[in-house]
């Protein structure tokens, strides 16, 4: 495996890392609605950021 | 060439993709990637991750369900790129055999074998029914045709050392697609066979690095996982407790459960009759089953098997595509609903065993009847043959085609094991193996072609594949004449607006509730709450999943502006495995009674003050921690307030299900300060113990502590109908409506017919006309044809002295009549009984309409049909 690649797949595997964290969060509970489970960064930021991982890791290997 | 095929199915697509949501599942999977909200198992989170991507595109939260309804389209060309790119590797190999270089004529082959394969495919009626709307079926059509590319494309390079990526690849997005639909997995069957073709190479290659190999293996299962981890997000998001989350995978063993769909059920491989539930239904299928030591014997399995699942849910569908489908009614065997015809009259004639040429114009004129005169079918078995007959490289070919088109069409019925009665047509699942049809279907081209050739004695082989592909193009094109009409949604919003109803029907103080049981009046309801945020001061509680712990917890939880629902019993008390259901045991009342006469003090302290108030038998009898006690001890409960007293009568009734003891709960603590409705379209079966206490409102109705039996509030009724309700574009001239949004439709002027019908009682004929002229305008009768709640109408008409508007509504309807009933007679006495139910209910309309015409005195047309009548 050349670096290149190697390069690519691990900036993949991070940004898929970083867009988990940045969804997680408090949730919902009986008590009260927790409108922050739907925050822009836990509902668009975050999948953003794991969608181009995963595209990512396309090109990663494509370029082996 | 390829992006020209891209370009036709995209452009196709973008024009005739639904404008909103869509029935069944897809107001669910739009919430799913808008939201990232948790749908059913086993969820789809990579589909999720695409789909939020596309509705960041969306300008306003009303353009979110088109943005995923493109997505679907644009994957859908995505997989005819494919298809094109695969037909055309396939032919160029096969056409590679025999000379060096392409000339001319072999160029133009090529191509247009690609080009009618793909054409045939994107204008098909399965595929192109998923390409728009929002559904997992697009986007797993789209990677199973790209991994089959993917492997060809790696048989290639086989033997290059950077064919390894390919293989990498192929892993990844194995991976990957779990997360989308398990469907794409069924093309790595395939790979095996490469791999078997290649053996002698691959071995050759292996035996001199195996260390390689090993390394190979380890990085393709990494891959795997690496795809595989897209689960994460159900995992993070269930975590959150959105308002939706089914089966709440919240930690790692409940996500093994959702995955593996537990909540579904294990169906069985064999025996191919096994659904004690179905018992009845698989009779009407069969007939008599003969019956050995109380299990079905092997003959009478083998038989439903090969007629009912191999022939009825495969043939018929994979029929419908490339032959011709009669029309777009659910069926279930009978003569008039759904069956693949060819369009030939004789043919069909002897199909389906009636006279097809005095069909009824309902049937005629049904958008969904589509007839290819087989031509597709043909053109395929031609690409057969053709394949077959190209050397050994041909077979090879054929062999791994073929294996696709098992294993994607057959080996999923054998997987399923389907019992009768499906609530829909399941052609949908069968996608990929008619991918793989349209491939040969692309080869029949080049067969053409060749015999031309022939013909003319290759004098002028560029003439001869000319005008070869120029006929085999007129297929794909006589396909899309035929199926443009029923897959043309643009203009259609009735699922948004339905669903926008059902919330607008509740009134507007309390924070209502409502109760629904199916798909179609649930997930468009979710759609409004949680994408469009319509009425999110109410809450909708769905009956079948009340019946399980996870949704009684979510119900507990606030969502938007609705408060929890009124549930005080804690999650032990309703947990999986406990209080399924409840006995009713009415022979206690009288010792229930004995010992309150006997023991006045002890009683009031251990049943409370009147024993069969529902807040006491709940407290003192269903949740008692002695599971002898766990009962209703009578069958006849009553609710206090200062409202009156509300007696609820569970005569004859053996038992109560958990989900309505929670409904039950939810009445007690409701205190009718917080509205609860039932939905219209329940079902009798469903909460039938309230029947008595509803008041119609509209689509929904509202539980009241009345004890009158049913009562209509007009006001509220009047209001809804005229002001609070959208009809979903079903006024724009040429509107496709299907049998589901025919069905909604129905509902709609049922209750309109209702309402209608109240006010002419009370005398006010101008409101009811006004009525009946929102009706004719909301839903004119071109879109949705008038059943026998249009004689409402009728009556409105006469009443208003308007003969002429009641005249065309009856005999309208008894023109209908009479050309079903007189068409129902043509069929084969053999096959008539199938078409009984229609034959009942067109025989009761016609009873009805000749009701009205005589109680107007409407003398022609009742003489017109009353002969008919009788004699029927």
């Amino acid at each position: 495996m050349n670096m290149n690649s190697r390069n690519i797949l691990i900036i993949a595997c991070i940004l898929i890392a970083v867009g988990y964290l940045l969804m997680y969060g408090p949730g919902s509970t009986e008590q009260a609605f927790n409108p922050d489970i739907f925050s822009p960064r836990r509902i668009v930021v975050a999948p953003m950021l794991c969608l181009a991982g995963y595209l990512l890791i396309v090109v990663g290997i494509l370029k082996r | 060439m390829a992006w020209l095929t891209f370009a036709i199915a995209a452009v196709v697509y973008g024009l005739t993709v639904e404008p909103t949501a869509s029935l069944w599942d897809c107001p669910e999977f739009i919430v799913c990637g808008y939201k990232l909200e948790v749908g059913h198992p086993p969820g789809a989170p990579f589909f999720m991750l695409v789909a939020n991507l596309f509705s960041q595109l969306a300008s306003n939260p009303s353009q979110v369900a088109l943005m995923v309804n493109l997505l679907s389209a644009l994957l859908s060309a995505g997989c005819i790129l494919f298809l094109f790119l695969t037909i055309t590797h396939l032919v160029r190999k096969l056409t590679l055999l025999f000379t060096h270089h392409f000339s001319l004529p072999q160029v133009i082959t090529i191509e247009a074998c690609g080009l009618v394969g793909a054409l045939a495919y994107t204008f098909s009626d399965t595929f192109w029914f998923s390409a728009v709307e929002a559904e997992v079926y697009a986007f797993s059509s789209f990677l199973t045709a790209m991994m089959f590319w993917l492997i060809l494309k790696w048989e290639d390079e086989a033997d290059s050392p950077r064919s390894d990526r390919w293989i990498i690849l192929i892993a990844y997005i194995t991976g990957l697609s779990i997360g989308v639909h398990l469907l794409c997995l069924l093309c790595l069957p395939a790979m095996v066979f490469v791999v078997w073709f290649r053996k002698p190479n691959l071995i050759k290659r292996l035996a001199r690095r195996r260390r390689r190999l090993v390394k190979l293996s380890l990085t393709c299962l990494l891959m795997f996982f690496v795809g595989f981890s897209s689960y994460g997000v159900i995992l993070i998001r269930a975590n959150a407790c959105p308002p939706m989350c089914e089966n709440e995978p919240k930690t790692v063993p409940t996500l093994g459960r959702y995955l593996s769909r537990e909540q579904y059920g294990q169906t069985p491989l064999y025996p191919r009759i096994y659904s004690m539930r179905h018992a009845e239904a698989y009779e009407d299928w069969l007939g008599d089953i003969e019956i050995r030591d109380g299990e079905p014997t092997k003959a009478e399995n083998l038989r439903f098997f090969l007629s009912y699942q191999v022939n009825f849910m495969y043939w018929r569908y994979f029929l419908w595509n490339f032959v011709g489908r009669q029309n777009n009614i659910l069926g279930y065997g009978e003569v008039e609903h759904g069956n693949w015809i060819t369009g030939i009259r004789w043919i069909d004639r002897q199909l389906l065993g009636c006279d097809t040429s005095k069909l009824p114009s309902d049937l005629k004129d049904n958008k969904g009847r589509n007839v290819f005169y087989g031509l597709p079918l043909l053109l395929g078995l031609l690409g057969i043959v053709w394949q077959w007959r190209r050397g050994r490289e041909g077979r090879r070919q054929l062999w791994i085609v073929s294996l696709l088109f098992v294993m994607t069409g057959l080996a999923i019925v054998v997987y399923l094991n389907q019992t009768p009665m499906q609530p829909r047509e399941r052609d949908y699942a069968y996608v990929g193996s008619f991918y793989a049809f349209a491939i040969w279907i692309g080869m029949g081209t080049a067969a053409v072609i060749e015999t031309l050739s022939r013909k003319l004695k290759a004098r002028q082989p560029v003439a001869a594949a000319a005008v070869g592909s120029t006929i085999c193009l007129l297929v794909p094109l006589q396909m899309v004449s035929q199926t443009w009409d029923d897959h043309d949604r643009s203009g259609r919003y009735t699922c948004r607006d339905f669903g926008r109803n059902y919330l607008m029907t509740l009134q507007d103080e309390g924070h209502p509730i409502i109760f629904t049981n199916g798909d179609n009046d649930t997930f468009p309801l979710w759609y409004n709450h949680e994408v469009e945020g319509v009425r999110r001061d109410t809450r909708d509680c769905n009956l079948e999943y009340l019946q399980t712990d996870w949704y009684i917890d979510q119900m507990k939880r606030p969502a938007y502006d609705s408060p929890s629902l009124p549930i005080s019993w804690r999650h032990e008390d309703y947990r999986e495995g406990k209080r399924e259901y409840v006995l009713i045991r009415p022979e206690l009342k009288g010792e229930v009674m004995a010992f309150v006469q006997q023991h006045p003090v002890e009683a009031k302290d251990l049943l409370g003050d009147n024993p069969f108030e529902l807040k006491n038998i709940i407290s003192h009898w269903v949740l008692s921690e002695q599971e002898e006690m766990q009962c209703i001890p009578t069958d006849s409960v009553t609710v206090t307030s200062d409202k009156g007293t509300m007696v609820i009568s569970l005569k004859g009734k053996p038992y109560l299900l958990k989900n309505e003891l929670m409904v039950l709960e939810m009445l007690s603590h409701a205190d009718w300060e917080r509205p609860l409705y039932t939905s219209v379209t329940l079902g009798s079966d469903n909460l039938s113990f309230l029947r008595n206490h509803l008041v119609v409102e509209g689509l929904a109705c509202r539980v009241s502590p009345d004890n009158d039996g049913q009562q209509v509030d007009v006001e509220r009724l009047y209001d809804n109908v005229m002001h609070r309700y959208r009809y979903g574009g079903l006024s724009t001239k040429g509107i496709y409506v299907d049998e589901d949004v025919k069905r909604m439709a129905n509902t709609h002027q049922l209750i309109m017919g209702v309402l209608i019908d109240t006010l002419l009682q009370q005398g006010d004929n101008q409101r009811a006309l006004s009525v009946c002229r929102k009706w004719q305008r909301e839903m004119p009768q071109e879109n949705v044809p008038y059943t026998e709640s249009a004689l409402a109408m009728a009556r409105c008409f006469y009443l208003n002295n308007l003969p002429q508007q009641g005249d065309d509504i009856v005999s309208g309807l008894l023109r209908r009549s009479s050309e079903w009933l007189s068409w129902i007679d043509t069929i084969t006495p053999s096959r008539r009984a199938g078409s009984g139910y229609s034959r009942r209910i067109w025989l009761q309309t016609m009873e009805q309409a000749l009701a009205v015409a005589a109680q107007f005195k409407r003398t022609t047309i009742y003489q017109q049909y009353i002969h008919e009548y009788e004699q029927s």
